[in-house]
């Protein structure tokens, strides 16, 4: 077993957006304020550091998570998209131009969780194992849009794929 | 190709799906940033009898701590718009007065160690009796909060229009109920921030923070920061991460910062907790309405006799007490009524100051008056959507002046009416519900709101917290401003700089459209500064993000100063070709004339007015940077009489609500809800849209979901995200429906009035009107929980 | 809301949890996070030790040997409720992990760590206890297994000493022809349950062999009784049937009076829940309607 010493400052090395980083943290540092203050990856937005508004939400090795749940030393070694690394990817590009035609985004605070969590979702939805679309959306707050934009924009993510699948 | 009126999706999306917002968090405007965090009272009220705050020295990183004596000599208590003032501070002198007050500010390296040493800090209170019933607080106080207001009463007015009395007394029906608005709040999912820098060699302050106005609170900041106005800079982020307006409340910790800066030596950032933010920053004015309104036998409103006590919190803080004047001049909503009387009380108790919310001061209002046309109904045997049109302002009565003195612009309630009822079958689904009774545990039923919905809020109404005499005293104060400026650089780029403190309505994108379409240029060759500082951008008291001022004044500065670059570049191509400016126009960015395109373009032309200014026409002067204030009609002062104008434009809206009640469980299912707006002209109904979707949200969650609790030790019970049940996207009905009439608001050159609010006022009184009509009980209270709805099952049944 | 200083231990094998629990005061563990870091950073926990079990061995295994399924503590709830979803006898499990926050919180939060933290109105306590499943726990004495009716004592409370760590649950498998519903009642989805439901029934020739009915949320932990012995045999759940197990279930409930129901609408739910995932769990169980 390793010990650390409450204001030991601990290697760890992230894989984040594709790229790797080794950093000296405390302990105690949480993953978005890790994400934020030590990469200036400021995308990710804190909202209650309770997990329950998920505006931190990241990719922590591919799943959908809180990064204001998780401590930074426990996701050592682990692979982290925050919305910088979606930004960078075109697979989305149809993601962005839906959220945007369909005003799915007010004050955008929001906005990076929510697409985070959508995009994770929209890959791993099939018609034999459609995705609870509640069940993604109650993971997230928004307090502008009554998430009315947010449907539409995935309505017509679906209907688009649905359509290029046929084609 | 004309932009306004147009679906154009937003320029600020690209910057915010892509993670590069810059919010008040993500910024370190200065260098060397010291953290903030912020001891609070765990008491609701209690005496400081002794502050030890050494133990913090003693921790790595701490720079240094600050308590409410130490701040005292820098700061004054902030001024408020009221006959008696309580002394308010930013941080707590002697006495906290509710939980969550702060008590000490420490500031260290990281938020981390801040949080540390605010834990070591020792505080030993002597607790006092709690107040927190609002009408036991005023009428038989268990404690006086200021030594000032033995009653607790921050501001009491009694208003008479017409002879309420003699009509009330002559009306065939009463109609006497008592309502209770609870607290609730806007709940945005950025919290407050600030960044403070007190610069010791010149004594100047800048703050960096999530503000957005109204700008008239820069003015009562210097005041408490005891410096002429323009030592005091304000400076907000490009993003803001939500208010629905309770942002603007973040003032108190903009000048506790800032002081803090000043006693500390150093620049220092406070992001604000979720925890902090729900127990201590600010929230709706709870409020208990006493209304009496007379009936005539065929259903015509005669009079309204209506007392009101607001729970403003523990002090009464700016611009309190406007929650009850905000909606002054629209009083009887969409009725033709001309006999009122009101009585107002600002009661303070042992909770949190309140502010601006979303539908400020009208679901306060709105609740109680809606659900009173229901009851009345109800008694006559009359449809409710017929007893209301009954009582509609007729189309052919505008400009409708109300009797306290509102001025309805322009409006078609019937026809509003009759789209909200076809769009929701309104006649079939009521018969549906009829039969529905009596078959089980669920119950169907249908409600209605009619709301006037009032936007491009009067300086002036505030003022009405005086009595005139006392107003007769001061100098008076009217209008509601805005500012742009539109500037054209060397290469003929455009900048504009507005004052409307946007925190994602989409104002870029609209200011766009508008220059756009004066200069018929692409919307790609125009950039938008949304961000404010006092220090250079132009803006008036009233400037900033708050009752759906953007549409009817914003936009209509923009639009103005827009106007005058045009007006001076026509002027200069005029001057160049030999011709009268009238007989030219813009088409795509160049100036033509009858007989076709010249080769003058905007870019020409700016560029003209900066490389050769030497041999500019007389009377043209150099550069394009022009800038407009506009003034909305009709914001005058109040009267002698206490007739005010509150809002200078009224729009209008119907909701229709269908409820499913299960009265075993006590869920209610919103199966469909239809809203249909008149906000006279939209300018971009994708976003007109978006506004109203998040407004019905916020009115759903009000409606069935939301409150702020306090037990009688007035600690907030509801003080997590878990407890204080925001709606998420299961909670909004799929089946929602927004349809619009266009009825222009005649004194406004765009045409457009505000909207974004209404639904907040209405949702509230809609669906307690179709889950009333669902169970056949009256409802008197929100939100309607499942228990709540349960007890009223009970109480109907007589097991209550 | 940032968490007091703690020690962090990487603990490599169950034997290096025990210890450090034995010597540690104040030590926790640390699984999935997703109610101790929200607690931590409140400051409403304050370990002085926080020991992960991200790198012992064996604890994120699911295996089935000899008609059990055991689910090691670290095993994420996301996980547990996919390879679930499609396993008939074992109805109610996926459905109810599904009430459990939301997909952000169950792709993190573990099994282990939810049963463990005894919330009692949870899902998966109220499973465990339907499924008649148990808790492997390790400490200084050695390995215990414990029935999930023992483990669950107070709210938020559980039989695991001080210096236990647990390893793992133990499901045993249903016969085939059987069949389970959840039912949830909360204000907004994915919130705490206000009261939940849980049935499970085995079926033989369209007869009743076996079941299980419980309820979270309405005592200090979950609760669940045996299929009454007068109704085994039966050939289907009617209405009487569903009272009398019912009334069974109601002696054990103590419901709270609270902001959000009051004890008699608890009771209520319990009620109009029960009926209804009893009927649901006989039809998903095969049962007839004749």
């Amino acid at each position: 077993m390793i010990r650390y010493e409450k204001d030991q400052r601990v290697p760890v090395t992230l894989t984040v957006n594709g790229r790797e980083y080794r950093q000296w943290i405390e302990p105690r540092l949480l993953l978005s304020d890790f994400l934020r203050d030590e990469l200036g990856l400021t995308g990710t937005h804190v909202g209650c550091e309770h997990g329950v508004c998920g505006a931190c939400t990241i990719l922590l090795n591919g799943s959908p998570a809180r990064s204001c749940l998780k401590l930074a030393i426990d996701v050592d070694d682990g692979q982290i998209t925050t919305i910088e690394g979606l930004a960078r990817d075109e697979e989305f590009d149809a993601l962005r131009q839906a959220f945007s035609e369909n005003h799915a985004l007010q004050c955008g605070f929001c906005t990076p969780g929510i697409m985070l969590s959508v995009a994770v979702a929209l890959k791993h939805t099939s018609e034999s194992d459609p995705v609870d679309w509640d069940d993604v959306l109650s993971g997230h707050l928004c307090r502008c849009t009554g998430y009315v934009g947010i449907r539409r924009a995935i309505k017509a993510l679906q209907a688009k794929e649905g359509g290029e699948a046929k084609a | 190709m004309s932009w306004l009126g147009q679906s154009v999706p937003r320029f600020e999306d690209g910057r915010l799906i892509n993670g590069q917002g810059q919010y008040i968090a993500d910024v370190m405007p200065v260098p060397g940033i010291q953290h903030v965090a912020i001891l609070r009272s765990p008491h609701a009220h209690a005496r400081i009898r002794r502050i030890d705050t050494s133990r913090v020295t003693s921790i790595a990183g701490v720079t240094g701590v600050i308590t409410g004596r130490d701040l005292l000599t820098v700061l004054a208590p902030f001024p408020v718009g009221v006959p008696r003032p309580v002394a308010y501070y930013p941080i707590a002198i002697d006495k906290v007065r509710y939980v969550g007050e702060p008590v000490a500010v420490v500031v260290a390296n990281t938020r981390y160690v801040a949080e540390d040493a605010i834990d070591v800090i020792e505080v030993d209170y002597e607790s006092l009796p709690v107040v927190s019933d609002i009408e036991a607080a005023c009428q038989r106080p268990p404690a006086a909060l200021h030594e000032n207001a033995p009653d607790n009463v921050a501001n009491h007015r009694e208003f008479t229009y017409g002879d309420p009395t003699t009509a009330l007394k002559r009306s065939d029906m009463l109609i006497q109920e008592r309502f209770v608005y609870p607290r609730n709040t806007a709940m945005p999912i950025e919290t407050y921030g600030v960044v403070a820098y007190y610069e010791q060699s010149s004594g100047d302050y800048t703050v960096w923070a999530n503000f957005h106005g109204p700008f008239t609170l820069h003015s009562v900041m210097a005041h408490a920061l005891k410096v002429t106005t323009q030592k005091l800079r304000i400076k907000t982020p490009q993003d803001i991460g939500g208010s629905y307006g309770v942002k603007s409340a973040v003032y108190p910790y903009m000048v506790l910062l800032a002081a803090t800066s000043r006693l500390l030596g150093c620049p220092v950032k406070w992001i604000e907790d979720r925890l902090e933010h729900m127990k201590a920053s600010s929230s709706a004015s709870a409020r208990i309405s006493y209304v009496t309104a007379g009936f005539s036998r065929n259903g015509r409103l005669q009079a309204v006799d209506i007392r009101q006590y607001d729970d403003v919190g523990a002090y009464i803080r700016a611009p309190e007490p406007a929650t009850l004047y905000r909606v002054h001049g629209n009083l009887t909503g969409a009725y033709d009524v001309r006999h009122i009387h009101l009585e107002n009380y600002a009661v303070m108790t042992n909770r949190v100051p309140t502010g601006l919310v979303r539908g400020y001061g009208g679901p306060q209002l709105y609740f109680p008056l809606e659900r009173i046309m229901d009851i009345a109904a109800r008694q006559l045997k009359m449809d409710p959507a017929e007893l209301r049109r009954a009582n509609f302002i007729r189309q052919n009565q505008f400009p409708y002046r109300t009797a306290s003195g509102g001025i309805y612009d322009s409006g078609d309630y019937g026809a509003v009416l009759d789209t909200a009822l076809e769009a929701s079958g309104y006649e079939d689904f009521k018969e549906q519900a009829r039969n529905r009774q009596d078959s089980g545990p669920l119950r169907l039923g249908i409600g209605m709101a009619a709301v006037v919905e009032p936007s491009g809020s009067n300086m002036g109404y505030v003022t009405i917290a005086y009595t005139p005499e006392e107003r007769a005293r001061q100098l008076p104060k009217s209008g509601a401003v805005s500012a742009a400026t539109v500037a054209i650089d060397a290469l003929g780029g455009i900048t504009v700089q507005i004052d409307t403190a946007p925190e994602g309505q989409g104002h870029e994108t609209v200011v766009r459209q508008i220059v756009a379409d004066v200069l018929t240029v692409p919307m790609e060759s125009i950039r938008v500064i949304a961000e404010m500082d006092t220090a250079i951008t132009p803006w008036s008291i009233s400037s900033g993000s708050y009752s759906s001022r953007f549409a009817a004044a914003g936009a209509n500065a923009v639009f103005s100063a827009a106007q005058r670059v045009k007006s001076k570049l026509l002027s200069l191509a005029a001057r160049q070709l030999g011709v009268d400016s009238q007989t030219l126009r813009f088409e795509e960015g160049r100036v033509w004339r009858a007989q076709g395109a010249t080769d003058l373009t905007v870019k020409r032309l700016a560029g003209l007015t900066h490389w050769n200014p030497a041999e500019l026409p007389s009377g043209i002067s150099p550069g394009v940077y022009e800038t407009s204030y506009f003034s909305l009609p009709n914001a005058g002062p109040p009267t002698a009489e206490d007739s005010i104008n509150s809002s200078a434009t009224y729009g209008f809206l119907v909701d229709v609500a269908k409820v499913a009640v299960n009265t075993e469980t006590g869920q209610i299912t919103v199966l469909d809800y239809v809203t249909v707006h008149d906000a006279g002209q939209l300018l971009n109904p994708l976003l007109a849209d978006g506004q109203i979707h998040g407004g019905l949200a916020f009115g759903l969650g009000s409606a069935l979901y939301e409150e702020l609790r306090y037990d009688e030790e007035g600690q907030l019970v509801t003080g997590s995200l878990m407890d204080y049940l925001v709606p998420t996207a299961s909670e909004i009905p799929e089946s929602l429906t927004v349809l619009h009439h266009h009825t222009k608001a005649p004194g406004i050159p765009l045409g457009a009035k505000g909207l974004g609010e209404g639904n907040v006022m209405s949702a509230g009184a809609a669906i307690a009107n179709a889950v009333s009509n669902a169970l056949g009980v009256e409802i008197f209270s929100l939100p309607l929980s499942p228990r709540a709805v349960i007890e009223s099952v009970l109480k109907k049944e007589g097991r209550g | 809301m940032k968490p007091a200083p703690f020690d962090f231990i990487r603990a490599e094998s169950v034997d290096d949890v025990i210890a450090i629990l034995s010597h540690t005061e104040d030590a926790k563990i640390l699984a999935g996070g997703q109610s101790l870091v929200a607690m931590m950073n409140m400051r409403l926990a304050r370990p002085s030790t926080l020991v992960t079990l991200r790198g012992v061995p064996g604890l994120d295994a699911i295996e089935e040997k000899d008609g059990v399924v055991t689910v090691g503590a670290m095993v994420v709830q996301e996980r547990l409720r996919s390879m679930m979803g499609h396993r008939q006898e074992f109805g109610a499990l996926a459905e109810g992990i599904g009430y459990i926050g939301h997909p952000q919180t169950r792709s993190m939060g573990t099994v282990g760590g939810s049963i463990a933290h005894a919330d009692p109105s949870a899902e998966l306590p109220l499973l465990l206890q339907v499924y008649r499943g148990s808790v492997k726990t390790a400490g200084p004495s050695g390995v215990r297994q414990i029935a999930a009716e023992d483990f669950f004592q107070f709210p938020f409370s559980t039989a695991l000493e001080p210096e236990e760590i647990m390893v793992a649950t133990h499901w045993p498998v249903p016969i085939m022809s059987s069949g389970g519903s959840f039912r949830e009642f909360s204000r907004r989805r994915g919130d705490f349950a206000i009261v939940a439901v849980a049935c499970h029934i085995s079926i033989e020739h369209q007869r009743l062999v076996d079941g299980r009915l419980g309820a979270a949320g309405v005592a200090g932990t979950a609760v669940a009784v045996d299929l009454p012995a007068d109704l085994r045999g039966q050939p289907l759940i009617t209405d009487e049937a569903a009272t009398h197990w019912l009334e069974t279930l109601m002696p054990h409930l103590d419901p709270p009076d609270d902001l959000e129901a009051s004890s008699v609408l608890r009771r209520t739910l319990v009620e109009t829940l029960g009926r209804e995932a009893m009927a649901e769990a006989w039809v998903r169980a095969g049962g007839g309607t004749t």
